[in-house]
């Protein structure tokens, strides 16, 4: 049967092609044994950003990746692992070897998985190496608003249960959950204002300014140009300082007297794991590019604010942002069982 | 594979019915009578009224092919069939080993499985699927800048 | 007219014309590779943008995203695998003229109208951007809302032969749009567990795997009777689209409006842009019946609209710093990052800067014209290429792109899932288009309208409470309540079609 004969033959040949690859491998695999840390970092970095491109942490991974490449000398590749809410992204992070090779810029996502039992996934699945910036939150609202102050706000929200409307996020959410951090100091119940979701920021401040929802608790800096063209005013800052770029905008302790501060992060970290004389590497190259005009000048006129942590002091912060979170949806779990 | 209209009315209307009663168990909003479940019961919903169209459409023509199963093209046609098979196994081990083996050699051998079985020789198969494979991971990788699936082959040209 | 001429000599600049050009080679090459967006090919310049000065930093940015819109018709055309989610609405028109050999006009075509449609957009954009920007900003929820069900709708014209089959696709795409976490509790849907569908199912493998999958299922299951594709002719390419323009430049100016409106509008698209134009023309065209089987007249429309809503989704992006898209989201960054901050005032501020990037914004179009003569050229060699070279190549490229945009294996898992599901929806007379308007709307829709219930406390007569809102609203049931009035009134006399047909028994192969 000449066509059995000639898939035997074909079937050989697959699999001694399938040998010489196999032999290949073997041969190039064998050197990468003797790579350590001393010349780390030798071959192309992979930085994967746990979001889509496009989004605010994909921009400043790309700033930053982009300035980092001179500092270490080898190109630095971004990979977009985006969707399931940054998880499956971070996770990837977090379950690369760490061997200096695969590092991620991440984003303060990673304090509400847990608190929320979306993942087991928290800081400690990470090494960090340095955080960049901040974005903190704030509160805007329609420019012909009948609050002047965030004071008139806060009073009319208590004052008016279930009438006014807060947007910004989904719910369990980033400003979602600096908006509930709010009405917890405040000591007020966040269901008493109808959260409007929207798919993040800066379609929030937009739902302000097209007249529906009565203020928005994202960041100012997704409201710029509506702020400058004079659509939206801003009423408070959710940061222990007034902003550089809103010197005139109070924060919420001096407008309300309440200690809440709510701010995205970002920052490079490596996986778990990650050896200390690699980090000592990277740690210098990173807060040199974190630091410099060319990596700053831009995020600050977009309203970040820059702000540097080196790895024992971001370990720190990401700890404290988590119980932070941690004690938020706990006071709120706690709420909706009354 | 071709169903019969009535039996893919019905088909229809069955999954419509699961995607109901599962929506069922999602929460409601708090003080609202509406939540998650809603958009997904109305395109369900439509999905009934397509079914039941279609299940009705069927039962008028009453003839014998309104609920039969009609033999695929490919089953007078072992050498498709096989073809076919190959490629659900190519999807199902990028899938699996794609991590593990890497694109480049993963490429390369369902490459070279394919141009043999479709009665290519066997250098003109070993040189396409080689290139083919090459080209593509120089393509994504070193001009685009783009990951492909990595393995022990990966980034050594 | 100062500034116009100091514009100019920004322009000029050696450095900025060869960025115009390698930038657009390389969106060229980005769209023409399915699973790599136009948005991807955006993100991967930005930074090379940190060592160019603003401007070419800009026409980067700008040519490289009018090019992967366009460049992604392409492998629409020549391998039914639209290059990006912008092209999936006219891809079987293009397919099919391609295997009647005309591979040259539909190339032609698209670049023709697509240079149109931006350079329209513009237009617009020059004399307009502030105006319609206002205009922008008076959409919330309610009127998102309508504008979406108003896009479902062209479901129905863009539903085929079988008006329920169409619809049944349609609500299927709207269901998957439905997978994963939900906005507004947070409540996981459809998800079984698997975090990766918490996002969603992502949409570029699933577009790959709904066009190109059955397409190569097909091919290798009746290997044989698929032979060769028809020769391409390339001569009278030009010629014809002339003539095509001749005849349906109401077409093309009509898809030219629409997609810059849309593009505008935040959160619109050149996807839906796209999808829009090509129902609409639908509607208004006097030989309908020829729509989905290779007629230019939708491609006209289609390549029109996306390139227009590129240039459109400019105009909030440019007056408030509002993205229209994902790619206008990374240009806003590059602005920030070469100290050009958008805003209201960027006009008196940055004039010359902003009138030299109108003029990239026209050669970034005109360039079209060049690269579609050399996307021809590409095309006579793929399509002399023998099938069974190129379709287990093609095989291996779906999976690499479906890979490709988030890196994540689980993206095979869904062109698998939806590509086997295609199939078997185009072997029982199913169309694809509905499904995929479903899964680029059905978010759109939802979320406006958990919105617009969540805003007026559940009341849906609140759907009505604006005015841009009512009018939608009203416009929207007049034409989903004309055609299934008639198709009552024709149920009654007639008997029902008979069930099993043997007439389209592959689909739209």
């Amino acid at each position: 049967m000449p066509f059995l004969e000639r898939l035997l033959s074909r079937r050989s040949l697959c699999f001694a092609g399938a040998g010489i690859v196999g032999a290949v491998a073997a041969i190039a695999l064998a050197p990468g044994a003797a790579t350590a840390a001393d010349n780390y970092p030798s071959r192309p970095i992979t930085v994967i950003v746990p979001y889509p491109a496009g989004g605010g942490t994909d921009i400043v991974a790309r700033a930053l990746t982009g300035l980092l490449e001179k500092e270490l000398g080898v190109p630095i590749n971004v990979v977009n692992k985006g969707g399931g809410g940054g998880i499956p992204g971070q996770t990837a992070v977090a379950n690369a070897k760490p061997d200096g090779y695969t590092l991620g810029v991440i984003a303060s996502d990673i304090s509400l998985y847990k608190p929320q039992g979306l993942a087991n996934l928290t800081y400690a699945d990470m090494t960090p190496i340095g955080q960049t910036n901040e974005l903190a939150g704030g509160v805007t609202v329609i420019e012909n608003s009948p609050y002047k102050t965030m004071k008139e706000l806060a009073d009319a929200i208590k004052a008016k249960p279930g009438e006014l409307k807060a947007t910004g996020a989904s719910p369990g959410s980033n400003w979602h959950v600096g908006f509930s951090g709010m009405m917890l100091g405040l000591g007020l119940d966040p269901s008493t204002v109808i959260w409007v979701p929207t798919q993040g920021g800066t379609a929030g401040q937009l739902d302000v300014a097209a007249g529906n929802s009565t203020f928005a608790t994202a960041s100012l800096s997704e409201a710029s140009a509506l702020i400058e063209a004079k659509k939206l005013r801003p009423l408070a800052v959710m940061a222990k300082e007034r902003l550089e770029l809103y010197p005139d905008v109070p924060t919420l302790k001096e407008s309300l007297g309440i200690d809440w501060t709510f701010a995205l992060w970002h920052g490079m970290v490596g996986p778990k794991g990650l050896p200390d004389d690699i980090v000592k590497k990277l740690a210098p190259a990173v807060e040199k590019v974190a630091t410099s005009e060319a990596f700053r000048k831009p995020l600050r006129e977009r309203g970040f604010r820059l702000v540097y942590r080196d790895p024992a002091e971001f370990r720190a912060f990401m700890a404290s942002d988590l119980s932070e979170m941690e004690r938020v949806f706990a006071a709120l779990a706690k709420l909706k069982q009354n | 594979m071709k169903i019969g209209d009535g039996l893919l009315g019905l088909i229809i209307l069955a999954f419509g019915a699961v995607v109901i009663w599962h929506v069922r168990g999602f929460p409601n909003m708090p003080g609202h009578y509406f939540g998650p479940g809603l958009f997904p019961s109305l395109s369900a919903t439509g999905l009934i009224v397509c079914g039941g169209f279609l299940l009705l459409r069927g039962m008028r023509a009453a003839g014998p092919g309104a609920f039969a199963f009609r033999a695929p093209s490919w089953c007078g046609n072992p050498h498709g069939a096989v073809s076919g098979l190959m490629m659900l196994a190519t999807i199902l081990a990028f899938i699996f080993l794609g991590e593990e083996i890497g694109f480049q050699i993963l490429g390369f051998v369902a490459l070279l499985a394919f141009y043999l079985w479709l009665g290519r020789g066997p250098v003109k198969a070993v040189a396409v699927a080689a290139g083919v494979t090459l080209a593509l991971d120089l393509l994504f990788r070193s001009v685009l800048h783009v990951a492909v699936p990595s393995g022990p082959l990966t980034g050594l040209w | 007219m100062d500034k116009f001429i100091a514009a100019l000599h920004l322009v000029m600049e050696p450095a900025t014309l060869a960025t115009l050009v390698a930038s657009s080679l390389f969106g060229f090459a980005v769209g023409c590779l399915p699973g790599l967006t136009a948005t991807m090919a955006v993100a991967l310049l930005v930074p090379m943008t940190f060592f160019m000065s603003p401007i070419a930093a800009i026409t980067s940015i700008v040519a490289a995203s009018a090019m992967a819109i366009f460049a992604g018709d392409i492998p629409g055309a020549l391998l039914r695998m639209p290059g990006t989610p912008a092209s999936a609405a006219y891809v079987d028109d293009s397919y099919e003229l391609t295997k009647r050999g005309e591979a040259g006009l539909v190339i032609a075509a698209n670049a023709a109208f697509s240079a149109i449609g931006g350079i329209f957009g513009t237009a617009v954009l020059i004399v307009a951007a502030p105006a319609l920007a206002d205009f922008a900003l008076d959409f919330s929820a309610y009127e998102f809302f309508w504008l979406g069900v108003l896009g479902l709708s062209c479901a129905v014209f863009v539903a085929g032969d079988d008006l329920v089959k169409g619809l049944a696709s349609l609500m299927l795409g709207l269901l998957v749009s439905t997978v994963g976490m939900d906005y507004t509790t947070g409540h996981p849907r459809f998800t079984f567990g698997i975090v990766n569908l918490l996002e969603g199912v992502s949409f570029i493998p699933g577009l790959i795997g709904m066009f190109a999958l059955p397409e190569i299922l097909r091919s290798l299951l009746s290997r044989g009777e698929i032979t060769h594709v028809a020769k391409v002719t390339v001569r009278g390419a030009w010629r014809k689209t002339w003539e095509a323009g001749k005849r349906y430049w109401g077409q093309a100016a009509g898809g030219s409006v629409l997609g810059t409106i849309v593009g505008a509008l935040p959160g619109g698209g050149a996807d839906t842009a796209a999808w829009i134009s090509y129902a609409a023309a639908k509607k208004m065209s006097k030989e309908p019946e020829k729509w989905g089987k290779g007629h230019i007249e939708g491609i006209v429309a289609g390549s029109a609209a996306n390139n227009a809503a590129l240039s459109g989704a400019w105009i909030p992006a440019i007056v408030f710093a509002i993205p229209g898209d994902t790619i206008t989201a990374i240009g806003i960054g590059v602005l920030y990052l070469k100290g050009v901050n958008p805003g209201p005032t960027v006009f008196i501020n940055n004039g010359e800067l902003f009138y030299a990037v109108f003029i990239i914004f026209i050669l970034a179009n005109l360039i079209m014209f060049p690269l579609g003569a050399l996307a021809m050229r590409i095309a006579q060699i793929v399509l002399r290429i023998p099938r069974d070279l190129i379709l287990p190549a093609l095989l291996v490229l779906s999976m690499t792109g479906a890979y490709a945009i988030d890196s994540d294996i689980f993206g095979i898992w869904i062109l698998l899932a939806l590509g086997t599901t295609a199939y078997f929806m185009e072997e029982n007379g199913f169309p694809i288009a509905p499904m995929v308007l479903g899964i680029v709307l059905g978010e759109i829709v939802e979320q406006n309208f958990m919105q617009a219930l969540i805003s007026s406390n559940g009341n849906v007569l609140g759907l009505f409470s604006r005015p841009i809102a009512a009018t939608l609203g009203v416009a929207t049931i007049i034409v989903w309540a004309v055609p299934l009035m008639r198709l009552a009134w024709s149920r009654r006399g007639r008997p029902a079609p008979a069930s099993v047909t043997d007439d389209g028994n592959r689909g739209p192969a």
